[in-house]
């Protein structure tokens, strides 16, 4: 009876509007929100990603390129550093139509690779987009730039002298609103046609195309798909924290992403936000950690930690989960196919 | 045209490094048919350590060396029992996964026990002295660099092809069902597979320290590197490998060299990063089997 | 409605088919049979577009079909089953009939988002769950494909060949792994199946069920067609038999 109640769609909506709604009320402090709308834009990159490597079955280790091409377009556009300087409300739609353009372009040639050397070529493709980054004109090089103008809800006047939003909360609303409605997106797309050609293009290219699917097409869909949300969470970025480096879009953040989605990444497109949560929560539970030891007299630096625990955990959460090592691993696997070759 | 030699002896010496780590990808992929991402780490690892003992705790050049061998092998060898074997009859993806996870956790590791500033390096025998060849200047080190390697793949090459082991391997790479029924001890040569992969990188992180440094992220970059070479070169084959690796090292050399003096577009030496990576992916689509083969699909 | 015209394949230096010419009528149901390695797999892969003929055309409906794409030809309505069943494990029985209406359904990645397409979704649910209920697999619907029995599970791999109401299915050794009364079951349901007005090729080792359902036969022996014909005529044949039984 109570399973009943806990499984209708309507209780879920609600619950999930409640939970979004509540957690800014218990997490005030700016410090926290800081956290909250991290990960709200990295939920948004894993989300996308989540419908090309767990539905579609594809593997992209350059997606960070994607966030960052967008993140620097509206940037540059906006922060006044270019001869030309538009709103913001002009700069954020081209930025994200530009990006989600590229990832269009290039899916056609670079899903032609399947398996490792789909993941090579991706990872080339981080690679160029961050040599772009670094040698941008005006993009200051490897520091990067500052001044980019703040997304605010309804204008900084209004917002914030008038309803007395801060920026915390704001940064929130617009993040979190956001992926609401991508998350909604998600799901709408899984339980679709395009959704179902995604998951046989998974298991079995040849059987889909023996049923019509075009799967060429599909790819490319799915792909510029992933560029879009990646694009989205770009232009959050830059607006949010007035600024973008080289840095913040490497291939170290291509495979953290990647991490993201296959610590979390299961056959629910929640999971995507739990993996990208945990690892996000990682860094600063790190860090927290740190400050205490410092105060208790012991100074040693835990940052370094960051990228051991990171492939620590990933690893363990790979072989042992406690749902069993099949556990975790079917429910991301469930969308996967079985190694069967014709 | 002393130039023109400068940039070709450069290319060569790094090209035979190139070489190295791409015959480490072949290796492990003919018998495994996976990509190692941790290939580059092998380098790192031979490096950093090598120079913790040289330099750091000052121990004999020699008895480094070895250790340094012995604990990559066994990097190597966890590697493959830890995360490849448990998921043998997986999907090719997670066998991606699980390598990408364990060379963020080798380049963790390291981040921590090793230090931080990049480009450290230890004192080779050989480090200063300088010879003039028609102009184009050559050091010690690079003469060793290339002598060592030649060595390494004339071992190889007769390992490969004239030991039992070795012809146990190339039949495993061709035809694993086969080799179980030949009664071949196909878990060992997928572990020796690692191990030689190990040390292939091993080596090369030894000797190209002295000469370029070494840091705790550089496993990526070099593993970028041989993997281009190996494609460049042909994965599935041994011998064309080590041609890619040369290709690539003078490639790269005479687009850094001639490229200085142009100041704009592609050639400038910061898009280095990036023609190489356009190359990279124009062979994976149009010629994945490297340059010497007439086929167009994939092995 | 096929026909083959001086096909010719190869791999490299292996002649897969030699110079094959022959024709399946409509609504019959054709065999394709001999020995392993006799090239009739090679056959369907060249048919739907998976491979490229080397010289020779394929006409369907008097259409040239041999460079086409396979997922045009599934347009054109032709479908396959594979010898080594290719179900998508990773969904429900009821997903991949309704992956089998793919074409049928006219929803666009558009109204998905927006979740306009919920009549069109509903609809090819329904027609999938219809489907099922003909061949009384309705009770699996919703579950997992992978945790389904290997027989239910080639059924449900035809099924969602027949979804989209093709002209031609083509069916690869339907009955291999089945037990004697799973196929006689499969036979009475291939018949079913062109009595909806779907012609059938089949390619086939278990020879009961081929003689006893099939209209014509065309046997090959290392890539060429070396006899054509019914049931009795291709019984009787020395040809045939010789390369069945060897010498």
């Amino acid at each position: 009876m109570i399973k009943k109640i806990l499984n209708n769609k309507i209780i879920k909506i609600i619950s999930l509007l409640l939970l979004v709604a509540i957690l800014p009320l218990i997490f005030k402090s700016s410090m926290n929100l800081r956290i909250l709308i991290e990960i709200g834009i990295f939920s948004i990159i894993v989300l996308g990603l989540n419908l090309l490597m767990g539905l579609a079955g594809q593997i992209s280790l350059g997606h960070a390129g994607f966030f960052g091409l967008s993140a620097y377009i509206t940037a540059l556009l906006s922060a006044g550093r270019l001869p030309i300087n538009l709103p913001i409300y002009i700069s954020i739609p081209i930025a994200i139509i530009l990006t989600t353009f590229t990832a269009y372009l290039i899916a056609f040639p670079i899903l032609k690779l399947k398996g490792h050397y789909l993941a090579m070529g991706t990872l080339s493709i981080g690679i160029i987009l961050y040599t772009l980054f670094v040698n941008f004109p005006h993009g200051g090089g490897f520091d990067g730039f500052s001044g980019v103008p703040r997304l605010w809800l309804f204008g900084e006047y209004f917002t914030n002298k008038i309803l007395g939003i801060n920026k915390y909360i704001n940064g929130y609303i617009i993040v979190y609103g956001i992926l609401l409605i991508l998350f909604w997106f998600s799901k709408n797309i899984v339980n679709s046609k395009t959704g179902r050609a995604f998951k046989a293009i998974h298991t079995s290219e040849i059987a889909a195309s023996s049923l019509g699917i075009d799967v060429t097409k599909y790819k490319v869909i799915v792909f510029t798909i992933s560029g879009f949300y990646a694009a989205i969470a770009g232009v959050l970025f830059s607006h949010f924290y007035c600024g973008v480096t080289p840095n913040d879009f490497g291939i170290l953040k291509s495979i953290t992403i990647v991490t993201m989605v296959v610590i979390g990444g299961s056959s629910s497109i929640s999971g995507a936000v739990l993996g990208t949560s945990f690892l996000i929560l990682i860094t600063y539970i790190l860090e927290y950690f740190q400050d205490f030891l410092h105060r208790v007299g012991i100074s040693i630096s835990l940052m370094d930690f960051n990228i051991f625990v990171y492939g620590f955990i990933f690893l363990i959460v790979l072989l042992f989960l406690p749902q069993g090592l099949i556990g975790l691993k079917n429910r991301f696997f469930k969308w996967s196919k079985r190694d069967d070759k014709i | 045209m002393s130039d023109f030699l400068q940039y070709c002896l450069t290319g060569i010496s790094v090209g035979m490094i190139y070489a190295l780590i791409a015959s480490g990808f072949s290796l492990i992929y003919r018998v495994t048919n996976v990509i190692n991402f941790a290939q580059g780490e092998f380098i790192m690892l031979g490096g950093m350590l090598m120079i913790l003992f040289n330099h750091f705790l000052k121990w004999n050049i020699f008895l480094s060396v070895i250790l340094v061998l012995i604990i990559v092998v066994l990097v190597a060898f966890l590697l493959e029992e830890l995360t490849l074997k448990p998921f043998k009859n997986d999907d090719v993806l997670i066998k991606i996964i699980f390598t990408i996870g364990a060379s963020i956790l080798i380049r963790g590791i390291s981040m921590v026990v090793f230090w931080k500033e990049p480009g450290l390096r230890y004192e080779s025998f050989f480090t200063d002295q300088n010879f003039k060849i028609l102009g184009a200047s050559i050091t010690l080190q690079d003469i060793f660099i290339i002598s060592v390697s030649i060595i390494i793949f004339v071992l190889l090459f007769i390992f490969m092809e004239k030991t039992i082991t070795g012809k146990a391997m190339r039949a495993t790479a061709i035809n694993l069902k086969a080799s179980k029924i030949i009664g071949i001890n196909v878990n060992l040569t997928l572990k020796l597979s690692f191990i030689l992969s190990g040390l292939l990188g091993a080596i090369a992180g030894i000797i190209i320290t002295p000469k370029l440094g070494m840091s705790y992220d550089s496993g990526i970059f070099w593993g970028i590197k041989g993997f281009t070479a190996a494609i460049l070169g042909g994965l599935d084959s041994g011998v064309s490998v080590i041609f890619g690796g040369l290709l690539l090292g003078l490639l790269e050399a005479f687009i850094t060299g001639y490229g200085a003096n142009i100041s704009f577009g592609l050639f400038k030496s910061e898009y280095r990063d990036v023609v190489i990576c356009a190359i990279l992916i124009i062979f994976l689509i149009l010629k994945p089997n490297g340059i010497l083969s007439k086929r167009s699909d994939r092995v | 409605m096929i026909k083959f015209n001086g096909v010719n394949k190869s791999f490299g230096g292996l002649k897969a088919i030699k110079n094959l010419s022959f024709e399946a009528k409509p609504n019959q149901i054709t065999a394709i049979i001999g020995p392993n390695g006799a090239g009739k797999t090679t056959v369907f892969n060249l048919l739907t577009g998976v491979l490229k003929t080397d010289t020779g055309s394929i006409n369907f409906y008097n259409k040239e079909i041999s460079k086409q794409k396979t997922f045009n030809i599934a347009k054109l309505g032709i479908t396959r089953t594979f010898q080594n069943l290719q179900i998508f494990s990773n969904m429900t029985v009821l997903e991949n009939i309704m992956v089998g209406m793919h074409l049928e359904c006219r929803s666009n990645i558009f109204q998905s988002l927006f979740l306009i397409d919920s009549y069109e979704e509903k609809r090819v649910r329904k027609k999938s769950s219809e489907l099922l209920e003909i061949l009384n697999l309705e009770k699996y619907a919703h579950t997992n494909c992978s945790d389904l029995p290997f027989g239910i599970q080639r059924q449900i791999e035809i099924i969602r060949g027949i979804a989209s109401k093709p002209k031609l299915i083509l069916l690869d050794e339907p009955a291999a792994g089945l037990n004697p009364t799973e196929t006689e079951e499969l036979g009475d349901k291939i018949k079913k199946i062109l009595s909806l007005g779907i012609s059938i090729i089949l390619i086939e080792h278990d020879m009961n069920l081929v003689m006893r359902i099939s209209d014509n036969i065309i046997v090959l022996n290392f890539g060429e067609k070396i006899a054509e014909g019914t049931p009795e005529q291709i019984q009787k044949n020395p040809e045939v038999i010789k390369a069945y039984l060897g010498e």
